[in-house]
């Protein structure tokens, strides 16, 4: 590798970075002939080095691996926006062209918020029927929102969005990118996955209606008889039940757990179980009958917890996990500050949950949820990556630095290998 | 007069950061509050093995007497009772004085032979008995022990004997029949210590305001769901703070959450711990009126110790003028009897309200004596005012908008006051101000809200600490108990530590958080002797994590007070 290759994306932030157009700027004094001359020379340079360049080493002191765990010694390599390979980091040396070390840090995939209201505020409501299938949260989105900005600051780079949860049968949940992506009118919202799971919803807020279902026994016949509907060809909620991404469903107590589980099981038969096609949004405050919740085998999304969380529920959700489940996080973002979707994660380890659970509930299983390809470090994954002090579970690490596709969208300048230095973290903090 | 005898600075008390690890130990005195209930212990909270880490001496009547029972021996056991009686210092009364001679003696000797049969087995099963007889032998091993005065142990012991640390380090030597506990890869630190927090402090509703409440009346020593929260999050000692009122909102305490004598926990290590002032309450006219409040009964406890001088000064010119009065009274009596007439009548010194003489009009004139100047009414809450402005009782105010924290410096600075701020959601706003002052902050939680559904509520601000700390103000972190309805928030003062020490530049932030909520957390409560350090002679109040809290995240799996076991972790499966 030459030494124009340390050129990378990330000491050169910006996303519309294009090293041609650069370059025939520069040249632009010149006489015609000898600047075509220049600029296709230069081009087809720039364009050669421009494709190596895009590799990219990160080496920090932790990777945080697909399973959950924290694993020293990892090089990950990342080539036009994915990681390209894992490999071990004493095959790099310091000198090599593209190679950041992090030696403090821990690299961790972005964090996936489930719960999200980011982009959302006053988008959400609209029309007064209990079952409304056709509506997407995806259109609902509001790419100026100036929170997102604060999510991906503090290492969530993607979030789901649910549709409106005053509706029994409420559309398409969506799940995009924090950092905006760049259209012919500005920034647009960058979609991961436009069509997710089908929302179900029994919380609270279905019954705040003075129109629609106004008891838990109205609601429950709606919910039954929108499944119902969806067997029969034609129907607005064939369209969307049954789909293979599946159905979130928001449940507020242990009954509406058991009334979704009953209702879904009736309408798309039982053999297989719900496994695979139901998530639950259900958050347990009860130790006792977590066995239970997780020999269902279906994934829930927990949260927001927080310091004022009865201990009890700390303890379901620990419980939870630690009996089997897969357990995914959500946060409200941006009701709640970003930083409460890891304090979430780390008040759930505090009350007995495996550490690696916990790690995946941010990332790699919540992406399982989401129905995204993002969420961990593996061969082939987009390059959402975040840069922590230290394990994300610990609350004073912060983040230092985040990349979107393999590109430095912020924070530290990652100084360290271009300028040869061996050791050291970084000065300044995320803001 | 107040302005010579108010000291604002007065903090030479505290002892400085070198000097925590040569504390002397002072015995501990615990005080008892509520009433003396017998209460079983709670199963969720004394493990079966527990049992044994009761007091060994008060384990062993008991012991004694289900053998005597086993071995037919009423006598024995009749004996033992009035023994115990014996011992206890009652004085049977109605029992004739030889006979109660010798029922002590078989008593003795009885409850010293079942002693000889049972101790030994006793002994194996629970290890023997520390010097003061306060638990059995325990020793942790293997595990990382960080202390908080010196350098952390790696793969130590820790052995604990009477509920104090009696040897720590990589090398010392189990005693025998200690009860051993493998600690490998876990980490032992000092319990955490919450400088404000709230819990337990539910029996006291919706607090009204008053400056002579006291929060130590409010705190439910039996509320075992929030000491066992606490616990399992590895807090075993608070300040609890009365509830929130406008203005004077009482005294605050400072508690252990040690096992009581009565079954409830928190054994009192200071039961008047800094004077409250509240600004939190209600809108920003609601706090200023507290503010003007405040302002006002302290200048009225000023007034009042000013006519309180001059009562003192108008006894002194009134005995004076007593004295002279009776002298000349005294010498015109002599006069009188060298002229052979008696006075119609006796002096009349006046007391209140000028009580007239026996005689007539035109005598009493003649005789009256100067008047008694009349004592201002005693005034309960006037004097504690004043022992809080002359530096007696440290002073908290609790103040979450930057106005509020305003108020309060002007507050200090009219009345000559050295105060601690508590909460201090804005102090960040403000932190030049509060530095010029060298006033302490005690910081709450300071995640950010995104969203402020209005101007009320405090601009939090995940930077706080650390601009607290550039502009060189004190910072300690606690959870703001008061401002929360449970308190409840004193179960996560490590990870608000942690959160607040996000943004500080510098190595090991998670080894900082700890420090401050542990010894730096003691100090300013005053408690170095009881909790905050893992020390020879020290408490043995100690958290077992299952890693390194300061690394990484970690689970509690047991905390000891006193060396006993005071929550352990049950962790099968989902079963937590």
């Amino acid at each position: 590798m030459t030494h124009s290759m340390s050129q990378s994306n990330l000491a050169h932030p910006s996303p519309d970075s294009r090293t041609g157009s650069r370059v025939s700027a520069k040249t632009s004094h010149r006489p015609t002939v000898s600047r075509l001359a220049a600029a296709f020379l230069l081009g087809v340079c720039s364009l050669t080095a421009a494709a190596e360049a895009q590799r990219t080493v990160l080496i920090a002191g932790h990777t945080l691996m697909p399973d959950g765990s924290l694993e020293r010694g990892q090089a990950v390599v990342v080539e036009r926006g994915r990681i390209v390979a894992i490999e071990d980091a004493d095959r790099f040396s310091d000198n090599d062209a593209g190679v950041h070390r992090f030696p403090d840090h821990v690299l961790s995939p972005g964090l996936i918020e489930l719960g999200s209201s980011l982009g959302m505020r006053g988008n959400q409501t609209g029309g007064t029927e209990p079952i409304e299938p056709g509506l997407r949260a995806a259109d609902a989105i509001d790419v100026h929102d100036p929170t997102l900005r604060l999510a991906l600051e503090h290492g969530i780079t993607a979030a789901m969005v649910l549709p409106d949860p005053s509706r029994i049968i409420g559309g398409r949940a969506a799940t995009f990118r924090t950092h905006p992506g760049r259209g012919a009118l500005g920034p647009t919202v960058e979609l991961l996955n436009a069509d997710g799971p089908a929302f179900l919803s029994m919380g609270p807020q279905v019954l705040d209606f003075n129109y629609g279902p106004t008891s838990r026994a109205g609601a429950a016949f709606d919910l039954r008889e929108g499944l119902r509907q969806a067997r029969q060809a034609g129907s607005p909620v064939a369209d969307l039940l049954p789909h293979e991404q599946g159905i979130i469903a928001l449940c507020a107590s242990i009954e509406d757990v058991d009334l979704i589980l009953t209702a879904t099981t009736e309408a798309f038969g039982g053999a297989e179980g719900n496994a695979g096609r139901l998530v639950l949004i259900y958050t347990p405050d009860d130790p006792t009958v977590v066995h239970d919740l997780a020999q269902e085998e279906v994934p829930f999304v927990v949260g927001p917890l927080t310091f004022s969380t009865p201990s009890v529920q700390l303890l379901a959700v620990a419980g939870l996990a630690n009996a089997g489940a897969t357990v995914a996080f959500s946060n409200r973002t941006p009701l709640l500050h970003p930083d409460w979707l890891r304090t979430s994660a780390a008040l759930s380890v505090k009350h007995g949950m495996d550490p690696a659970a916990a790690r995946r509930g941010m990332t790699s299983a919540a992406a399982e949820v989401a129905g995204i390809g993002t969420g961990a470090i593996r061969v082939g994954a987009e390059a959402d990556l975040v840069l922590f002090t230290g394990d994300p579970l610990l609350l004073s690490s912060r983040v230092d630095a985040v990349f979107i596709r393999g590109e430095r969208v912020h924070g530290v300048r990652p100084s360290v290998a271009d300028i040869g230095e061996s050791e050291g973290a970084f000065q300044g903090g995320a803001r | 007069m107040l302005r010579n005898r108010a000291r604002p600075d007065n903090r030479g008390e505290e002892p400085s950061p070198e000097s925590v690890g040569e504390l002397r130990d002072t015995p501990e005195r615990p005080i008892l509050i509520g009433t003396r209930r017998q209460v079983r212990y709670k199963p969720w909270i004394m493990e079966p093995h527990d049992r044994g880490g009761m007091s060994h001496r008060s384990l062993r009547p008991r012991v004694a007497l289900e053998t005597g029972n086993r071995m037919g021996q009423a006598n024995l056991t009749n004996g033992l009772d009035s023994a115990g009686r014996a011992a206890a210092g009652a004085n049977p009364a109605s029992t004739p004085r030889r006979a109660r001679v010798g029922v002590s003696l078989i008593a003795l000797i009885a409850w010293l032979l079942a002693g000889l049969i049972v101790a030994p087995a006793h002994a194996q099963l629970f290890g023997g008995g520390g010097p003061g007889g306060g638990g059995p032998t325990l020793v942790i091993e293997n595990a990382r022990i960080i202390t908080m005065t010196g350098p952390v142990i790696e793969r130590g012991s820790i052995v604990i004997q009477g509920g104090r640390i009696t040897a720590m380090g990589t090398e010392v030597e189990v005693p025998r029949r200690a009860m051993r506990v493998n600690a490998e890869g876990k980490t032992i630190t000092p319990g955490l210590i919450d400088v404000s927090g709230g819990l337990g402090m539910d029996v006291e509703g919706q607090a009204g305001s008053g400056a002579l409440r006291r929060a130590i009346d409010g705190f439910d020593p039996f509320n075992e769901l929030a000491f066992d929260a606490a616990l399992r999050n590895g807090v075993t000692a608070l300040y609890v703070g009365p509830r929130s009122g406008n203005g004077f909102a009482g005294t605050g305490a400072v508690v252990r959450l040690a096992r009581r004598d009565d079954g409830g926990r928190g054994v009192v290590l200071n039961d008047r711990f800094d004077f409250v002032i509240d600004f939190t309450n209600g809108d920003a006219l609601n706090r200023v009126e507290a503010f003007e409040q405040a302002r006002a009964m302290f200048r009225a406890a000023l007034n009042h110790r000013d006519s309180l001088d001059e009562y003192e000064e108008k006894l002194t010119e009134y005995k004076e003028a007593l004295k002279k009065f009776i002298e000349e009274y005294e010498k015109k009596q002599a006069e009188g009897d060298k002229a052979d007439t008696a006075p119609a009548t006796q002096p009349q010194p006046r007391g209140r309200g000028g009580r007239p003489g026996q005689g007539g009009r035109g005598q009493q004139d003649e005789n009256k004596g100067p008047d008694k100047p009349t004592r201002p009414d005693p005034n309960r809450e006037f004097d504690l005012l004043l022992e809080v402005l002359d530096g007696e009782l440290r002073v908290r105010i609790r103040a979450e908008k930057d106005a509020d924290i305003l108020n309060a410096l002007d507050l200090a600075e009219r009345l000559g006051l050295s105060f601690t701020l508590e909460g201090g959601a804005e102090s960040w706003l403000v932190a030049s101000q509060l530095a010029e002052r060298d006033f302490t902050v005690l910081l709450g939680p300071t995640i950010e809200r995104v969203i402020r559904f209005n101007t009320n509520q405090p601009r939090l601000h995940s930077g706080a600490y650390s601009t607290l700390r550039a502009a060189g103000v004190t910072t300690l972190i606690g959870s703001n108990g008061a401002a929360s309805g449970s308190g409840l928030g004193t179960r996560f003062v490590l990870e608000t530590a942690q959160i607040a020490l996000q943004h500080e530049p510098g190595p090991n932030p998670g080894m900082r958080a700890l420090r401050m909520v542990t010894v730096d957390a003691a100090r300013y409560l005053g408690i170095t002797n009881q909790a905050g350090t893992l020390r020879r002679g020290g408490t043995a109040d100690l958290v077992l994590w299952s890693a390194d809290p300061t690394q990484g995240p970690a689970a509690v799996e047991q905390v000891y007070i006193d060396g006993r076991p005071a929550f352990a972790a049950r962790r099968r499966g989902g079963q937590n």
